[in-house]
């Protein structure tokens, strides 16, 4: 697991960063009057595309490749989801989608610090 | 020679520095290092590449590097002539190298099996220039068996694959499909990132 404070603290920035800017973005496309499923689905997507550019451009230049994209796509798409069913479900207030954003982004990059933690190391038996 | 690869790479040598350099290399320098530690005897390494990684090589080895791509391997000239050790590099495809059976007591490859077209074939190639008993010694990053990453994976590979890498790959499945004693897998990020050391059957080539 890592253990740099340099690439804890930009995993956790970069996931908190991109948690916000896709709650906003998916605030902006989807509206009140969205199916909820269907604003789910756009928020997702809209998401994960998202998330895939700010990768490109701003992240991999300083925090690495699958270590800061997969956490950060993982973020898109579960900050999306939450916010395109919450929009159409009046769930939250749009002052609050800052901080929907970044704690979603916060517990994607707490989750996947404890999935690397607990695959980490030898294996015994493997798949990929 | 399959030349479709050999222009991708070859357009992806210009920026090639710029995508990979900086962010992997810091993230992945201590572990490539160790990696790169137990380099002993002939070594192939294949896929050079811009010849990023031979600053983690050990000093005083003698390593043959080949790559696909000779844009690539201009642009390693200069990192290949500062190496501390014996080092020539060679335009070569991995599914046609003009090596003897048994050159090379250690392959290594670095991010490379997520890119080559027919991955069996590429390591079988590599257990034949191998001798009886030869290490295999891969950094690399695969697909995922656990979910969401598997998802992020399958979906970043139709794009990814179009300038460079595929990102799902079952790579140990298919270390061992071409022949290879798989001896130690480690995952160093997730079960994406990892390093495989296989070995070639005393017996059998692979």
């Amino acid at each position: 697991m890592e253990r740099r404070p340099f690439f804890v603290l930009g995993d956790l920035a970069a996931n908190t960063v991109t948690g916000v800017v896709v709650a906003w973005a998916t605030a902006a496309l989807v509206g009140a009057g969205w199916n909820m499923f269907v604003g789910m689905w756009v928020g997702m997507a809209l998401g994960m595309v998202l998330a895939f550019v700010l990768s490109f451009a701003a992240f991999i230049w300083f925090l690495g490749a699958m270590e800061v994209m997969l956490p950060v796509m993982f973020t898109g798409m579960a900050a999306g989801m939450v916010v395109g069913m919450g929009i159409p479900m009046n769930s939250f207030a749009e002052t609050s989608l800052a901080a929907v954003g970044a704690s979603t982004g916060i517990a994607v990059f707490v989750f996947t610090y404890v999935i690397d933690a607990l695959l980490g190391g030898k294996v015994k038996k493997w798949t990929t | 020679m399959d030349h479709v690869t050999r222009a991708k790479w070859d357009k992806a040598a210009a920026t090639f520095d710029v995508m990979n350099g900086r962010g992997p290399e810091r993230r992945w320098g201590p572990i490539k290092e160790a990696f790169f530690s137990k380099m002993r005897g002939e070594i192939l390494f294949l896929a050079v590449g811009t010849g990023l990684d031979i600053r983690f090589f050990p000093p005083g080895q003698k390593i043959t590097g080949i790559d696909i791509s000779p844009n690539m391997i201009e642009k390693a000239k200069q990192r290949v002539a500062s190496y501390d050790g014996q080092m020539e590099v060679r335009v070569m495809d991995v599914h046609e190298m003009d090596f003897a059976p048994g050159s090379f007591d250690q392959v290594f490859t670095s991010c490379t099996f997520c890119s080559v077209p027919n991955p069996v074939d590429g390591l079988a190639a590599l257990g034949r220039v191998l001798r009886p008993g030869g290490e295999l010694h891969m950094f690399e990053h695969t697909g995922s068996r656990w979910f969401p990453f598997n998802l992020m994976l399958n979906v970043m590979t139709p794009l990814s694959r179009r300038v460079g890498p595929e990102m799902n790959r079952s790579t140990v499945q298919n270390v061992a499909r071409a022949g290879f004693a798989i001896q130690e897998v480690e995952n160093h990020f997730l079960d994406v990132v990892k390093t495989i050391r296989a070995t070639v059957p005393e017996t059998t080539a692979a």
